[in-house]
């Protein structure tokens, strides 16, 4: 079951959210919508939870057009990025709510939940309100909420970023685990390249309302479309006047020799650690900067002041 | 310092304006002791304006409630044409004075109203009667719940609804499983001050009522006939119900947002 999104356009007054997307989810892909906040992503999501009517354009499934079928008639997962969870409700009666509204038999009800619960890893849990929950479990309430009336489609929004650093990565891997178990169409919105990396099979990229590039990790990494693609993918330094084009240069493509005449003449201004690298700040002779971020031992013999060459393995140029 | 002479003044002023009222009343209540007090109290009038009262706010205040409810939900969660016009609209009971409140009803339903002839004519009495007090209280007391409700659930945002429509929920189930049960403890505050307040409705219900005796007096109403007619101890002792309306509105407060604060 594939979902394909045709030339879809929103318009909020004059603000343009989305312009013209077309996408084609493939059935138990694992898809990131990575973009800056306001390019779109969520929009997208929202159209395809059914939330937001879209307004040209259609969002099909298998040759069924479900452009104009509300969020009720959907059954899409959706988890928001607060959670959203009732407040009111205890653990069990959240993850319960699609089967209750849908009036299932309260054993198949009691069943499912009890599955669920083990899913998602809170057995012990059946009977805490939200408030008394942590971020990672209210995540994991949240995302089992959504998975109980075995959605066609499971859609998150910002599903981490409302955690602490150590909860997210770890959230991150488990997601992952469980979307291999389940298979079910995942899509997920996040504004992190590293988190779009790691989970996902295919990554959209979004700008301005446009889909500026999707493939696989490795493609956008390895081949940005558009200066825009390859400085959201951030450590890039964008070097101009050395040639007719603007050129881009990631700082892990920089390399340092003390001797020989390869590369760029330059002077080294600054050097400190930065986690696993070390970021090494240089001055071109035609007085541009460029950043260094290389291995620590690679950085061992450097010192300030020092004049090196710098040689840019890989140099990014985009036509006009 | 200025943190002791603020504080100082805050107390001196609320003693003077609050507190020493508050004390006046009940011991011009008391005066003739507890004896004359409960006479006073359980006197065939008093008691009749009492039940007027408590007759008035019976039928106000769930109308109030159901409106209230509707006015915020709609207000907080839809954009629609005249949305800012009904946001205003709400706030007038509030702003306008009572009295001009239970007059534009005596120009509308009175004798020589708008509809005055028409009302005649069926035999209708609004003006000087029962409806017409329900009326000019529910009209002073018509903001009151939708405007508890409405900052609650501005607050609460809507995503819990519309994770509830994604999971399959009807409109009514909506509002019945997801928004109602988050709104109750608001509007248990909202129907409390609604309450007291017809309860204690004076200016607009004392222009439509026309102050017949026994019967469209209510408490308020009959307080002010008593201390006209110089019966002091007595206007004060069911003045005092009125107070004690009040104090345990306070308390019901309390305890309502010790509860919300748990």
């Amino acid at each position: 079951m594939s979902i394909e999104i045709l030339g879809i356009s929103k318009n909020f007054g004059s603000f343009r959210a989305l312009d013209d997307v077309t996408l084609t989810i493939a059935k138990g892909e694992l898809l990131a919508l990575l973009g800056p906040s306001g390019s779109g992503k969520t929009s997208l999501l929202r159209v395809l939870a059914g939330l937001e009517l879209p307004d040209v354009g259609s969002v099909q499934e298998d040759g069924h057009d479900l452009t104009s079928l509300g969020a009720r008639d959907r059954n899409v997962g959706l988890v928001f990025q607060h959670f959203a969870l009732f407040p009111h409700l205890d653990v069990f009666e959240n993850i319960a709510f699609s089967l209750r509204v849908r009036k299932r038999p309260a054993g198949e009800v009691h069943e499912r939940v009890e599955e669920l619960l083990h899913l998602v890893q809170l057995e012990g849990l059946a009977h805490r309100r939200p408030a008394e929950l942590s971020g990672g479990q209210r995540q994991r309430v949240a995302l089992a909420r959504a998975l109980a009336a075995r959605p066609r489609v499971l859609l998150l929004d910002e599903p981490f970023s409302a955690l602490d650093a150590k909860v997210r990565h770890e959230l991150r891997g488990w997601l992952r685990r469980l979307h291999e178990e389940l298979g079910t169409t995942t899509v997920f919105v996040t504004h992190d390249q590293d988190e779009a990396f790691e989970l996902a099979d295919r990554v959209a990229v979004f700008h301005r309302g446009r889909i500026e590039q999707i493939g696989t990790p490795d493609q956008i990494y390895d081949e940005p479309k558009s200066p825009f693609v390859l400085d959201f993918l951030g450590q890039v330094q964008w070097l101009e006047g050395l040639g007719l084009t603007t050129l881009g240069v990631r700082h892990r493509d920089v390399t340092l020799h003390a001797t020989g005449d390869m590369g760029w003449p330059a002077r080294i201004v600054r050097i400190h650690r930065t986690g696993p690298r070390v970021r090494v700040d240089l001055e071109l002779a035609t007085g541009q900067p460029l950043i260094a971020a290389l291995d620590p031992p690679a950085a061992q013999h450097l010192t300030v002041g020092q004049e090196v060459r710098a040689v840019a393995e890989r140099k990014y140029a985009f036509g006009p | 310092m200025i943190r002791i002479l603020l504080t100082f003044l805050a107390m001196a002023w609320l003693t003077l304006m609050v507190l020493a009222p508050v004390v006046i009343v009940l011991v011009e209540a008391l005066s003739a002791g507890v004896g004359a007090w409960w006479q006073a109290v359980s006197d065939d009038e008093t008691r009749t304006s009492v039940a007027l009262s408590l007759k008035i706010a019976a039928i106000v205040v769930p109308c109030n409630a159901v409106f209230g409810v509707a006015a915020a939900w709609s207000l907080a969660r839809f954009r629609f044409p005249g949305r800012s016009l009904l946001l205003a609209l709400l706030d007038l009971p509030l702003s306008v004075s009572p009295v001009v409140s239970g007059l534009v009803f005596v120009l509308l339903f009175g004798a020589q109203g708008w509809f005055g002839a028409w009302l005649q004519a069926h035999d209708i009495q609004i003006i000087f009667a029962v409806p017409g007090m329900v009326l000019a209280t529910a009209f002073v007391t018509l903001p009151m719940i939708a405007r508890e409700l409405l900052p609650l659930l501005e607050s609460q945002g809507d995503d819990a609804e519309l994770a509830a429509r994604t999971l399959g929920a009807s409109g009514w189930q909506v509002f019945w499983l997801v928004a109602f049960p988050r709104m109750r403890g608001a509007l248990a505050y909202g129907v409390l001050l609604c309450t007291a307040r017809a309860l204690g409705e004076f200016g607009a219900v004392s222009v439509v009522s026309g102050h017949i005796r026994g019967q469209t007096d209510t408490l308020p109403l009959h307080v002010e006939i008593l201390h006209n007619e110089y019966h002091f101890q007595a206007a004060f002792a069911a003045a005092s119900l009125l107070l004690l309306v009040g104090v345990a509105t306070l308390l019901l407060r309390r305890l309502h947002t010790t509860e919300a604060g748990r």
